[in-house]
């Protein structure tokens, strides 16, 4: 069977204000299947975020290609829904309003509309808030929000940029459980960027590693635990060191 | 519940409260909604006061000081004296008429043209580098110095006030729609890209109210030029208006007349700016940041 993503061979190169282009991505080829949670991981600078806008349809490549379904991607769409790091839902709609806005594109009659929104409410546990606007509520009922607003549209792939990045710990830990009932809900595949190990060990199926400068893939490693993951068992441990050496490893390269 | 864990601190995620089920928060809400109110309450009240302040102080200065010739600086009650015939008359209220119709005329033409205007500037890149040196030399361009011009083009008739009016505030409404549209976040538009939003319902839902705190600024700077430009709009020939007036009230020595055209002037920016914040509170509650 095809996989649902396929990137061939790409390479990204981004204009700057000197004489030589910065080439974000070199020769990167990575393939995931349909219903498959994959994290992207590696420091600041790896081409991870260039991947996920890549797939997101916000960029082209500028060699290789990007195929989702088969098809090239050339634009962004909504069986690709995308969740970024914060600030992302319109302060202007409620909630309730926000998690519409994708049905609204699709035309849905206003009764269904709100039906299905409030159940994708009622689903991130967010039902009591429907009515209020982003800056009424903390980061972390934001991203709950945010994640409701791409899955009403029901996509096939979820893309999600350090969505959890900017809440706190304990925040954070439940998301993350909720991310993956989510997942495990609607058999959604999930390509989730981090730079935390912890995360990725936690959620991911796979861990793919990157390096920088340009960002190349390092390692590809299947995370074979089931869920829910224990952080303190040893099985944990050892995945952790396994991806802490591959990222050393990859930075290391580019030190040499 | 997992996830009932909320952070604490922060009390836009605290747990909403019924208030007719919980004592104290009924009792909280109560005393909440007092103080809210009371407050209101004193805000206008000390506005009344500083209105009657500020008339109590006009009306002293002649008495206080007996150089003062007050029919060149007559207070509050001979202004009022010269004003309850003009009352009567419906002149006054026929002056009001024709300025407000004019203001509210051209700043409407200048909201549409600015609004698009703004729009395809900064999304169309071709229109915008096109139109650059021209409007922004345009835009430097003092209204009250087409005044003569716009007179020996249309005379003195309606067309060339609205006129005026509509080109002195088109500009702030324009460069600011055009700062704000091209400068909508690019979360937001990736947003509505990825969920699937075609171009329509993208400017409608997202770029326009992404926008409108910028686009509002304008407005507000617009609805305080439509008011200078209709004073030198009337000033250069008209036959009724509240400028008009006034230039009456000077070619007769009747100064209290000049007066109330001042009074009248003042009256309409603090109401027009007032309706302004109102209609921005009612229309966008999400956007806060208006007083």
């Amino acid at each position: 069977m095809a996989a649902l993503i396929e990137f061939d061979r790409v390479s990204q190169f981004f204009a700057t204000r000197g004489d030589a282009p910065a080439q974000a991505l070199h020769d990167v080829s990575l393939q995931v299947q349909a219903g498959e949670f994959v994290c992207l991981i590696g420091p600041s600078g790896c081409g991870k975020t260039t991947l996920l806008h890549l797939l997101a349809g916000f960029l082209q490549p500028t060699e290789g290609t990007v195929a989702f379904h088969g098809a090239a991607v050339t634009r962004p769409g909504p069986e690709r829904g995308v969740v970024f790091q914060e600030y992302a839902l319109f302060p202007w709609m409620t909630a309730r309003q926000n998690v519409e806005f994708g049905l609204r594109a699709q035309s849905v009659p206003a009764g269904e509309r709100r039906e299905r929104a409030l159940a994708a409410l009622r689903r991130v546990g967010l039902a009591h808030a429907a009515e209020r606007y982003p800056h009424e509520l903390s980061g972390g009922m934001r991203q709950r929000i945010a994640v409701a607003r791409s899955l009403v549209v029901e996509p096939k792939v979820l893309l999600m940029d350090e969505p959890f990045a900017a809440v706190d710990a304990m925040t954070r830990a439940t998301l993350q459980q909720d991310l993956l009932r989510l997942w495990q809900e609607t058999g959604v595949s999930v390509l989730f960027v981090t730079h935390n190990i912890d995360e990725a060990i936690f959620l991911a199926q796979r861990a793919v590693v990157m390096a920088p400068h340009p960002g190349t893939l390092a390692a590809d490693i299947a995370i074979d635990l089931p869920y829910p993951r224990q952080r303190g068992s040893l099985e944990f441990a050892r995945y952790y060191n396994q991806i802490e050496a591959a990222l050393a490893a990859g930075t290391h390269r580019h030190a040499a | 519940m997992s996830t009932l864990i909320l952070d604490r601190d922060d009390p836009a995620a605290a747990t909403p409260a019924a208030p007719g089920a919980n004592p104290v928060a009924a009792r909280f809400q109560r005393e909440h909604l007092r103080r809210e109110r009371a407050r209101r309450h004193r805000r206008l009240w000390l506005n009344v006061a500083g209105i009657v302040l500020f008339l109590a102080a006009w009306e002293a200065i002649p008495h206080l000081l007996p150089w003062m010739n007050p029919a060149l600086f007559p207070p509050p009650s001979r202004v009022l004296q010269a004003a309850l015939p003009l009352i009567a008359s419906g002149e006054l209220a026929h002056h009001i008429g024709a300025s407000l119709a004019r203001a509210a005329g051209g700043f409407s033409i200048a909201l549409v043209l600015g609004i698009t205007a703004g729009f395809l500037t900064a999304r169309i890149e071709t229109l915008h580098h096109l139109s650059e040196p021209v409007l922004h030399g345009f835009r430097s361009v003092p209204s009250l110095a087409v005044v003569p011009l716009a007179v020996l083009w249309f005379g003195i008739g309606e067309l060339p006030k609205v006129a005026l009016i509509a080109w002195g505030a088109f500009f702030p409404i324009w460069i600011t729609t055009f700062i704000g549209i091209r400068d909508t976040h690019i979360v937001y538009l990736r947003s509505a890209a990825a969920l699937g939003a075609g171009r329509v319902r993208t400017l409608f839902l997202v770029i326009l109210p992404a926008a409108l705190p910028f686009i509002l600024a304008g407005v507000r700077q617009a609805i305080a030029v439509s008011l200078i430009v209709l004073v030198a709009a009337e000033l250069s020939g008209s036959t009724h208006g509240i400028a008009y007036m006034m230039s009456l009230g000077h070619q007769l020595f009747q100064v209290e007349i000049m007066f109330i055209g001042l009074v009248l002037l003042g009256a309409f920016g603090f109401i027009a700016d007032r309706l302004f914040v109102w209609a921005v509170k009612r229309l966008f509650p999400w956007y806060q940041s208006v007083s």
